[in-house]
């Protein structure tokens, strides 16, 4: 039998709040670091180190530290180091692309192998098919 | 005596503790339905209902209707449920090669597409653009690998 609709609501706003404080705890210290980076002269270095990376699809250097956390991490810790650099509404699509399409490369990678799919393949597809987009709309946006 | 923080500096922390806030809000306000949504279409199978018109959406495709089933639990849910429905399809036996290559490069290329993409929305990405790049990216690859393949035999 199943539970009322009202436990059952319950339960899943439950769910829902534990997974949004969950995501809120998690870009916390992210954004509170890359805030820190910004503040010292360290967020400038990187920049210009990532400055050939990130050109490609018309973006700052400094939007490889979020790319890069992304997709060996997660979305959220990407949005956590999204929030200090005020990015554009044309970065932030940008670079939004390119992380919806290439994150936490890590976990899902293994999901993958799991599924008998050519893991090696598709991983280096998902990470070039973020650049491909990117540059795609730096180009039309 | 100089502020013990440099204006500068203090304007930094400010700012980005208000977009902090900002997106946290959002955060609340986004994931939280849809997580509650996702745990009734789980609790109820709701899901179950939609699988014979969600079966003739992915007619293209040319996969078996079980196997549809894995492909729209990662789309909507993510790549783990998805994978997860497919593990139990494989220990069934009744996955074949061809669907699992399929199902596992579309979702490798998009899931989650409601979350991931409602979140990027609130912080201000478009919408209309970070959906369709994804998916478009995911179903023109698709399109060329399914009809690359030779079909399995039938089952169904």
């Amino acid at each position: 039998m199943h539970p009322t609709i009202t436990a059952s609501l319950w339960t899943g706003i439950r769910k829902g709040l534990r997974s949004s404080f969950g995501i809120i705890r998690v870009m916390l210290p992210v954004t509170l670091v890359v805030t820190l980076l910004k503040i010292s002269p360290a967020l400038d270095w990187l920049s210009e180190i990532c400055k050939p990376l990130m050109g490609l699809v018309g973006l700052r250097g400094e939007t490889a530290i979020p790319f890069i956390l992304g997709s060996v991490l997660n979305l959220y810790v990407a949005i956590g180091a999204m929030i200090p650099l005020a990015l554009s509404a044309k970065e932030t699509t940008i670079l939004a692309t390119m992380l919806l399409i290439s994150h936490n490369l890590i976990v899902e990678t293994a999901v993958i192998r799991g599924m008998d799919a050519p893991w090696v393949w598709l991983l280096l597809l998902r990470i070039l098919a973020a650049f491909f987009m990117g540059f795609m709309l730096s180009w039309m946006l | 005596m100089d502020a013990l923080i440099p204006p500068a500096v203090s304007a930094e922390l400010l700012r980005s503790l208000f977009a902090f806030l900002k997106v946290s809000g959002m955060v609340l306000l986004i994931v939280t339905p849809i997580i509650t949504v996702m745990e009734l279409l789980r609790i109820y199978h709701w899901l179950d209902r939609l699988l014979t018109p969600l079966h003739h959406l992915f007619y293209w495709m040319r996969i078996r209707k079980e196997s549809v089933v894995a492909l729209v639990v990662g789309l909507i849910f993510g790549i783990a449920y998805g994978g997860g429905v497919m593990m139990e399809e494989k220990n069934s036996g009744a996955l074949n090669k061809r669907d699992a290559l399929l199902i596992g490069v579309f979702l490798s290329l998009c899931h989650a597409l409601i979350e991931d993409t409602l979140i990027f929305a609130a912080i201000g990405a478009d919408l209309l653009i970070i959906l369709f790049v994804r998916t478009g990216f995911a179903v023109l690859v698709i399109l060329i690998l399914s009809r690359l393949l030779p079909r399995g035999p039938k089952i169904s």
